[in-house]
């Protein structure tokens, strides 16, 4: 039997606030829970039934994590490989989309289209064969070699998006500089790399967050602790003999600071251009 | 001086408008002109050392690794041909438990996200007041770094003192005895994790589709009578099948060599030793880096397979649906 259920009817109502209630209860809870161990006093961590709000907030587990531990060197690591390959990614990926959208030669098309199959290749089938030639090359345990690795895997979606922003650019407003007397790099400079702002923050922050993120290449590749990054740091702090909870959370808290700021900066270029690759595997 | 300009100039100045991909040198201003091809190669050169470099030498080179009995930390190699991929298949227990182990995993966490994915970005096409917020709600478990999202849901399921384990027992959704990272339990908390931080990839690539699936069709199909299901079965999923083709291929080859977050989450224990985990142990536990890239080499072999045979079907599929 054919029933009229348009999705606006009350029926349908409900499923949709009940739908929300657990999207939102699921996706945050962990999160508020992570935020909450983390202030908790010692005397309530351990408290069963556990207790889901706290009365007493206090930052002694993050003055703990920021004394007894290298949470500041392994901070900076993160930081400086973050921003190398950032920066590293953000340069060969403009120059190249610029190139592309700009110039006329034989298998740029080909070009554009081989680098994106570099996303084909799964990062523990890359990170065996990477760690040999480091190795042999001199570039193991240091950070320009871990730059050089995550500035690579940021440059097959920094290229593509950035062509397609380069691409919808006029190239009249390029040229009209050009006739005014300003060189090509000034005109791109001024005219071009202002106009195509969104998508250079959006490449910076994927790029970013790709390095900031990533466990497995600075876990292998990187073996001196005063080189470690944050999420091997972290995690060694996990297989200490005694767990600290509370440290643990204030760790993760401060580690997601520049994600959650990427993702509000980002937010809104995330659903609209969504398919040109993920942030993650 | 006043030729027309087109994009295909190397300056806008000058350069004659018959410019094309063999511009032959020109004297301008006193100054060579270098041909634009030569620019634009020279602009994506640095792109295309990085990622042949750093991406697909290294897959030549892990070919070569495996037929050598090379130790991962000192400077001996053998050559060995092809006994680490003998080893490997004729092994009666490690490589092709992991590929069990491997295949569940992958299948089992793709299959869930997906409907999970699915489910949810139907849910936030809806409008509905606050729609905004809890679709970021939806993508922040996509968002935060897999070291979080193991240590977090570590200590969420935490024997005595964890949150999501008291609140599922106190709901009588699962025993209070249940220990969720003990021995015959953690491969599938895992998925259960893993289903939670990867769905959003889903939910977010399908929520781009319907918003391009023109409303009038589902309106129209509405007039007519036809309710929400069978609008979703008739309308909505058939626009949908060629970006859920993509999705589950993309996220099978995702799932197939994930390592981080099961190693992570699940550390290496025999019960979770899928094949990446079982290629990191082989070579940075035994240090065997022949061996190891062997196994890596199968492990992609066997996704190739797995994925032409899947595109087969799709194809196979599609074709019989228009006949």
């Amino acid at each position: 039997m054919i029933r009229s259920t348009p999705f606006e009817s009350k029926g349908f109502g409900l499923v949709k606030v009940i739908g929300a209630v657990l999207i939102v209860g699921l996706c945050g809870f962990p999160l508020y829970w992570m935020v909450l161990t983390s202030v908790k006093p010692g005397s309530e961590i351990f408290s069963t039934p556990p207790q889901f709000w706290t009365t007493v907030p206090t930052l002694e587990a993050y003055a703990r994590l920021l004394s007894t531990t290298n949470f500041t060197t392994y901070l900076r690591n993160s930081l400086v490989t973050a921003g190398g390959a950032t920066a590293l990614s953000l340069f060969v990926s403009t120059i190249a989309a610029y190139g592309i959208t700009r110039f006329r030669f034989r298998g740029r098309e080909t070009f554009a289209r081989t680098i994106l199959y570099a996303y084909t290749f799964a990062p523990i089938v890359i990170v065996v064969p990477l760690y040999g030639i480091f190795r042999d090359v001199g570039l193991g345990n240091s950070r320009l070699g871990l730059i050089l690795a995550y500035g690579s895997f940021g440059v097959p979606f920094s290229l593509w998006l950035l062509r397609s922003f380069f691409a919808s650019i006029p190239i009249d407003l390029e040229e009209a500089a050009m006739v005014d007397g300003a060189n090509r790099p000034r005109a791109v400079w001024h005219i071009v790399f202002p106009l195509a702002l969104p998508g250079v923050i959006a490449v910076s922050v994927f790029t970013f967050l790709l390095a900031w993120n990533d466990y497995l290449f600075a876990k292998v590749l990187i073996t001196d602790d005063e080189l470690k990054t944050l999420p091997v740091g972290l995690h060694d702090l996990l297989n200490a003999s005694l767990l600290d909870w509370p440290m643990l959370m204030a760790g993760a808290v401060l580690i997601n600071i520049p994600v959650i700021a990427g993702f509000l900066l980002t937010q809104r270029y995330l659903i609209a251009g969504w398919g040109t690759g993920g942030v993650k595997g | 001086m006043s030729a027309p300009v087109t994009p295909q100039q190397v300056d806008g100045d000058h350069a004659p408008s018959s410019a094309t991909t063999t511009a032959p040198t020109a004297l301008v201003d006193g100054r060579r002109r270098v041909p634009q091809s030569v620019w634009g190669l020279l602009l994506v050169l640095p792109s295309a050392a990085l990622v042949v470099g750093v991406v697909m030498y290294p897959v030549i080179y892990l070919v070569r690794l495996s037929l050598f009995d090379a130790h991962a930390y000192l400077p001996r190699q053998d050559f060995v041909g092809l006994d680490n991929y003998a080893a490997a298949l004729t092994s009666t227990d490690t490589f092709w438990q992991s590929t069990w182990l491997t295949v569940v995993y992958a299948g089992a966490t793709v299959a869930l996200q997906t409907a999970l994915g699915v489910a949810v970005a139907l849910l936030l096409h809806q409008q509905f007041r606050s729609r905004g917020l809890v679709r970021m709600f939806a993508i922040l478990p996509y968002m935060i770094p897999t070291v979080v999202v193991a240590i977090v849901w570590r200590w969420l399921f935490d024997g005595r003192n964890g949150a999501a384990a008291y609140l599922l027992s106190a709901t009588s959704l699962a025993s209070a005895e249940t220990n969720w990272l003990g021995t015959g339990r953690v491969f599938t908390t895992a998925i259960l994790v893993s289903v939670w931080t990867f769905f959003p990839f889903v939910m977010l690539s399908v929520l781009a589709r319907l918003q391009s699936i023109d409303p009038i069709l589902s309106e129209a199909a509405r007039v007519d009578g036809a309710n929400a299901w069978q609008r979703f079965r008739h309308i909505i999923l058939p626009e949908l099948r060629s970006v859920l083709i993509t999705l589950v291929i993309l996220r099978v080859m995702f799932m197939f060599t994930k390592f981080d977050l099961l190693y992570l989450f699940a550390g290496s224990s025999q019960e979770t030793r899928t094949l990446p985990i079982l290629t990191f142990l082989r070579i940075f536990g035994e240090s065997r880096l022949g061996s190891g890239a062997a196994l890596a080499v199968l492990m992609f072999a066997l996704l190739l397979v797995s994925t032409t045979f899947y595109f087969w079907l799709a194809r196979r599929g599609e074709a019989e649906e228009a006949t």
